[in-house]
């Protein structure tokens, strides 16, 4: 019996000789699937296009007939109301005030800096292409740019001064857009961080055995979890305004320790807390730091060569490497020494109260604070949850025949659970720093001028609601789309290594 | 039994067993329960006694605050506006409260038959029961905290009015004060008038004017020219002094005064000075008397009750006060708490509380005794088959009627809208009665189909109907507080399932223009704040046409908040449809179902048990982000309260963190009751499915 008539054959492939002639022989063209799936396709797009097209068009009708013209001039026109929130633009880079511009030898150890850094991230690059990225390296590339930060060339803080005291004076509504845009970003950032070591601590305490410790972190991710970001932002905000004391009677930090009846007025204080603002410390970098800047990469070049010695002798010997009691003191020795070497590298900007008012010191407001704290517990408490997720599911399994193969807890978390779990964390927390991003227009509920509150206000000022959604729309899309990048490549860097 | 004893040598354990010693004290019980959960290792001790302390500071401070100094008058005398919202008109209040019997009657019911109540279910209501009976029975037994009105040269009393009881007793003291020690707002425990830091300076400031010159430290006022006599009076509702104290005199000692009212209602009390332009600092101690924050929703239970506040004048007097500027000073006991902080709260939600338990256990027996029943009746046969096909005509005339726009909005067509939705409601739940009769699995349609009508019926509660005397319509400006969040979380949710749906076949499609567009739209949605949404939903919308200028901001906001969740709801069912198995795929079209019929009967209802979780949760948080909306000026809870504060007239602007204190419990309760649902259905309900096959 002839069994392989019953198998089915795929039709042989049929050789298009013109690209324009799709049509498959002998079948009507209206019972042809390529033919149907084009024009399902083609009456959508109509339909999407269309639509689109004729609300867009009501929209510059009516729009035009309530005399508000569509008109994206409008980021040109003055913007009037004044903005006095977050931590003042010239405030946060103080050294764009520093007066005395570093000669010759600051630029010299500047571009140099920069030489290595850009080195090291090639290296970088091509540890990445080959999905193995060497902790060393980041930091170094870490250290390096903080350095860079600490103390830039002349030419660039000048630039960067004109760009932020005159540039982004908010005098027409872009500038006024931009410096929404750096308010948010600063709040996105510090929440970001604070936000993920909370988390981490929180969700390291809920799988702790220490009952005290879990039964907290699970009452804070509950109630946090639970709970409007809304809510708890009005409730932060307004606790905050109503416990904190008038200017006149600040909280300080020389408080407690003088017997002066006006203590906040005093030079020296770390801290000054009051109704209206945080007002803390800040440190200026003098002409002094470059010296200290030297110290500091000398002592980190000769830890990596210190580490690489280590780990050659590991390899060799089989002895432990010991890499970081051999770089701490290294380093440690090179701040330090640099430090004294320098004399100040650093003047401190101390707050002090003068009547109803704080100058000087780095100014945040009450609004700032309380969106960064009710940031940074919302996200907290959903990054605890996470966390607790990733590292429960590790199985248990490994971590016993890690502890039997000798490796003690720090050992065991470092090299058998953090890497598996990391894995499991870094997606869902990327959606978090997204989210993250996203909340930080809540502002608006604690009157801080982040993007969201300004374009209202452009929008109260011109009454052209269009331009300004649109543009709301771009940044915090762009805010979104750029904080879930991060997030990829930060989990291209933690996921299994395969070659 | 031979027993002699062998030579010592030939022991070698001991010859009696040695005598029972107690474990280690760490070993057993309490003790040891303590050292492994809280002292394992030294580092763990260590930890445990931080977090001890820094827990136990804020703890106590929270506690002390809430117990003793916090006012939550706020949210008691504000329970309708934060229910319904502050403008809800209160003759209508019932159409909210029959809402929620149907809410709680279903959910109950539902519980009935999916899940069952369990112990600690019952002992938890047992206990809330109970505490509400027992804390207001004890609470009349607690002395009000006194009331303190200020007085000097310059300042008067206002006319201050109050509701006493017939036979209650009032007590008033005149106390003149001579040194700064004799009245410290530290030290008291009560309500004071206009605390406005005058309490605090006033004394220095006063004897430093009084004595003109020579400021001795400490101030002291100088009795010669203390001559501030003063005498309270009290008028009844037409103005009438019904009674009045002797004058105090100019000596610098107190003056008591009781008064009995003779019958109940409204009285006024204020103080008159015997001289004009006398000089000197007074204090008016008012002891037994009831002080609460009048607003509008608590002043209509009191119009109701003892008519309108009088409106008197009284030369001499200041303007008048009703009793808002009254601010409680100082601490008070934990059983004042109770009595006039926390009983207050159970009287308000006793009626309902009890309500709510009745319908909840009757449509708990029901849906319970369904699904469970023992016996059978017979229905007349084909009642199912014609009461199904009767609702099904019937809510085909209805969907035909809502797309010709004969709603119950339009007063032409009101009354066959409100006579249609009847008829289907009764058809519907004769329907849903035989399936419950019939038991077992039908059970579960029935009371789904329950669900499904209390849908449309809700709106027409809430909405209203045109022209209609019993239901009139509201309008959407005067919703508010839960009732609004809830509304526009179910609105939200239900609404977007279908298009969050279509969305997440569209993405999954494999035609690229479809899967594009739908993608673009998902992740635009979900790469934007709610709230610039809700700005365009606000500011934009109604420039696109069709209407929309002409609709209800609620309804945009409405609109907003489906598209929202829908991007959302999209990428969750794109999961679960990612989840179904190829093979299954293949088997539908060897079968020779169409892409339709595969999507419809194999993969969807697949894809939609798995991601039951993952919805639920996105309900929660919708649930959550419509606190949002308060920001352009829609009074839900959040803007409820919002409202509640701002209002001059009700002096709670120093009260915000109780309020939003009890807000954020209602959204607790409820985003924990909802994660908990979900849990069980996942667990056991429609919703559970054999992870292990896949």
């Amino acid at each position: 019996m002839d069994t392989t008539t019953n198998v089915y054959r795929p039709p042989p492939k049929r050789r298009r000789a013109n690209p324009f002639n799709f049509l498959t022989p002998g079948v009507p063209f209206y019972r042809d699937v390529r033919v149907l799936r084009l024009f399902a396709q083609l009456a959508f797009l109509f339909l999407v296009v269309g639509a689109g097209y004729v609300l867009i068009a009501n929209l510059t009708t009516n729009l035009t007939n309530s005399n508000l013209a569509l008109d994206f001039g409008v980021y040109n026109r003055p913007f009037t109301v004044a903005i006095a929130e977050g931590p003042s633009l010239t405030s946060v880079w103080a050294w764009t005030r520093t007066p005395e511009l570093p000669g010759i030898l600051g630029n010299a150890i500047w571009i140099l800096a920069g030489v290595l850094t850009l080195y090291t991230g090639f290296s970088l690059y091509r540890q990445y292409q080959h999905f193995e990225v060497k902790l060393g390296t980041v930091i170094t590339i870490a250290i390096l740019i903080l350095l860079m930060i600490s103390y830039p060339p002349a030419q660039l803080t000048e630039m960067l001064r004109v760009f932020l005291t005159e540039y982004l004076a908010p005098s027409t509504m872009t500038r006024a857009f931009f410096t929404g845009i750096i308010s948010t970003l600063q709040v996105v950032f510090i929440s970001l961080i604070a936000c993920t070591l909370l988390g981490i601590f929180a969700g390291i305490g809920l799988l702790s055995s220490n009952i005290l410790v879990r039964s907290v972190a699970q009452i804070y991710v509950e109630i946090f979890r639970n709970t409007p970001m809304v809510v708890q932002l009005i409730f932060i905000y307004r606790s905050l305004t109503l416990l904190l004391p008038a200017p006149r009677q600040s909280i300080c930090a020389l408080g407690s320790y003088t017997l002066d009846p006006n203590p906040c007025t005093l030079p020296g204080n770390l801290f000054i807390l009051n109704a209206r603002g945080f007002y803390v410390v800040q440190p200026n970098p003098t002409d002094q730091a470059v010296i200290l800047l030297i110290s500091v990469i000398i002592g980190v070049v000769i830890a990596l060569f210190l580490r690489a010695w280590r780990l050659r002798r590991q390899e060799q010997t089989g002895q432990p490497a010991y890499v970081w009691r051999f770089m701490i003191p290294v380093l440690l020795i090179a701040i330090v020494g640099g430090w004294l070497l320098a004399g100040t590298p650093y003047t401190f900007n101390y707050p002090f109260l003068r009547g109803p008012n704080v100058q000087e010191g780095l100014q945040l407001s009450i609004s700032f604070v309380a969106l960064t704290l009710g940031l940074t517990l919302y996200t907290g408490a959903f990054i605890a949850d996470i966390v607790r997720a990733g590292i429960q599911s590790v199985p248990f399994g490994q971590i016993e025949a890690a502890r039997s193969q000798g490796f003690n807890g720090n050992q065991v978390l470092s090299f058998i659970v953090l890497p598996q779990a990391l894995r499991l964390i870094i997606p869902p927390l990327g959606n978090q720093y997204v989210n993250l991003g996203k909340n930080s227009s809540l502002g608006i509920v604690v009157a801080y001028a982040d993007t969201y509150r300004i374009a209202q206000l452009a929008n109260n000022e011109s009454g052209q609601a269009v331009p300004f959604f649109i543009g709301l729309m771009l940044i915090y899309l762009s805010i979104s789309v750029s904080l879930s990048f991060m997030t990829n490549l930060i989990n291209r860097f933690t996921r299994i290594k395969t070659r | 039994m031979n027993d002699q004893r062998l030579p010592d040598a030939y022991y070698i354990a001991p010859k009696e067993p040695p005598p029972a010693r107690r474990p280690p004290l760490l070993e057993v019980g309490a003790l040891h329960w303590i050292r492994v959960n809280l002292f394992k290792t030294p580092t763990d001790s260590l930890i445990t006694v931080i977090t001890f302390a820094v827990v136990g500071y804020f703890l106590v401070g929270f506690l002390d605050w809430a117990l003793f100094n916090a006012q939550w008058e706020i949210v008691f005398n504000n329970l309708r506006a934060l229910n319904v919202g502050l403008q809800f008109p209160v003759e209508e209040v019932w159409r909210a409260s029959l809402i929620g019997c149907i809410v709680v009657f279903l959910a109950m019911m539902s519980v009935g038959v999916w899940g069952r109540v369990t112990r600690s279910w019952v002992i938890v209501l047992a206990i809330i029961g109970v505490t509400m009976w027992v804390v207001p029975f004890l609470a009349q037994f607690v002395a009000h905290p006194p009331i303190f009105n200020y007085m000097d040269g310059q300042y008067n009393i206002r006319q201050v009015n109050f509701i006493a009881q017939a036979g209650q007793t009032v007590t008033f003291t005149i106390d003149p004060l001579t040194e700064r020690d004799d009245f410290r707002l530290e030290t008291i425990s009560g309500y004071v008038e206009n605390d406005n830091q005058q309490a605090n300076t006033s004394f220095d400031a006063y004897a430093a004017a009084s004595t003109q010159i020579v400021i001795v430290d400490p101030p002291t006022i100088d009795p010669a020219i203390y001559d501030l006599s003063l005498a309270v009076q009290i008028w009844d509702r037409d103005g009438q002094v019904i009674a009045q104290s002797p004058f105090s005199g100019t000596s610098p000692e107190s003056l008591t005064f009781e008064w009995t009212a003779p019958a109940s209602g409204w009285y006024t009390y204020t103080a008159i000075r015997e001289a004009e332009n006398a000089l000197g600092i007074a204090w008016l101690r008012v002891d037994n008397l009831e002080v609460y924050r009048s607003t509008r929703a608590a002043e209509g239970d009191r119009i109701a009750a003892y008519g309108p506040q009088p409106v008197l004048n009284c030369t001499g007097c200041a303007t008048q006060a009703n009793r808002t500027d009254m601010r409680f000073q100082g601490e008070r006991t934990l059983g004042q708490w109770f009595a006039l902080q926390f009983s207050p709260f159970l009287l308000e939600t006793r009626t309902p509380f009890f309500l709510a338990l009745l319908i909840g256990t009757v449509g708990y027996g029901i849906g319970a005794f369904s699904v469970r029943r023992r016996f059978s009746v017979s229905l007349p046969a084909g009642s199912e088959r014609v009461l199904g096909w009767g609702s099904a005509i019937i809510f085909g005339l209805y969907l035909v009627m809502q797309i010709f726009g004969m709603t119950g909005s339009d007063p032409n067509t009101s009354t066959l809208y409100l006579f249609v939705l009847g008829a289907l409601c009764v058809s519907v739940i004769l329907y849903a009665v035989t399936l419950l009769i019939k038991g077992g699995t039908s059970s579960s349609r029935g009371v789904a189909l329950l669900w499904a009508i209390s849908f449309p019926v809700i709106l027409t509660l809430v909405n209203g109907v045109a022209g209609n005397g019993q239901l009139s319509q509201i309008p959407s400006d005067k919703l508010g507080g839960l009732l609004l969040t809830l509304l526009f979380s179910a609105v939200a949710i239900i609404a977007s399932f279908p298009i969050g749906l279509i969305l997440a076949l569209g993405r999954q499609s494999s035609l690229p223009i479809v899967s594009l567009l739908c993608t673009v739209f998902i992740e635009v949605v979900r790469g934007v704040p709610l709230i610039t949404l809700i700005f365009a939903g606000r500011l934009i919308l109604p420039f696109f046409g069709f209407g929309l200028g002409d609709v209800d901001l609620l309804i945009r906001i409405m609109v907003v908040l489906t598209l929202f969740t829908s991007a959302y709801l999209a990428e969750v069912i794109r999961g679960g449809l990612q989840v179904i198995p190829k093979g299954q795929l293949e088997a539908a079209h060897a079968l020779g179902l169409n892409d339709f019929w595969m999507n419809t009967l194999i993969v969807i209802p697949q894809a939609l048990r798995y991601v039951i979780p993952a919805i639920m949760g996105q309900a929660i948080s919708l649930f959550k982000d419509t606190s949002l909306v308060y920001v352009i000026g829609l009074f839900e809870l959040v803007g409820s309260m919002n409202q509640i504060l701002g209002d001059s007239q009700t002096g709670y602007l120093m009260f915000p963190r109780e309020g939003y204190l009890y807000i954020g419990i209602l959204f607790f309760v409820f985003s924990y009751l909802m994660a908990e649902a979900s849990r069980r259905v996942e667990k056991t309900g429609s919703g559970a499915i054999r992870r292990d096959t896949i």
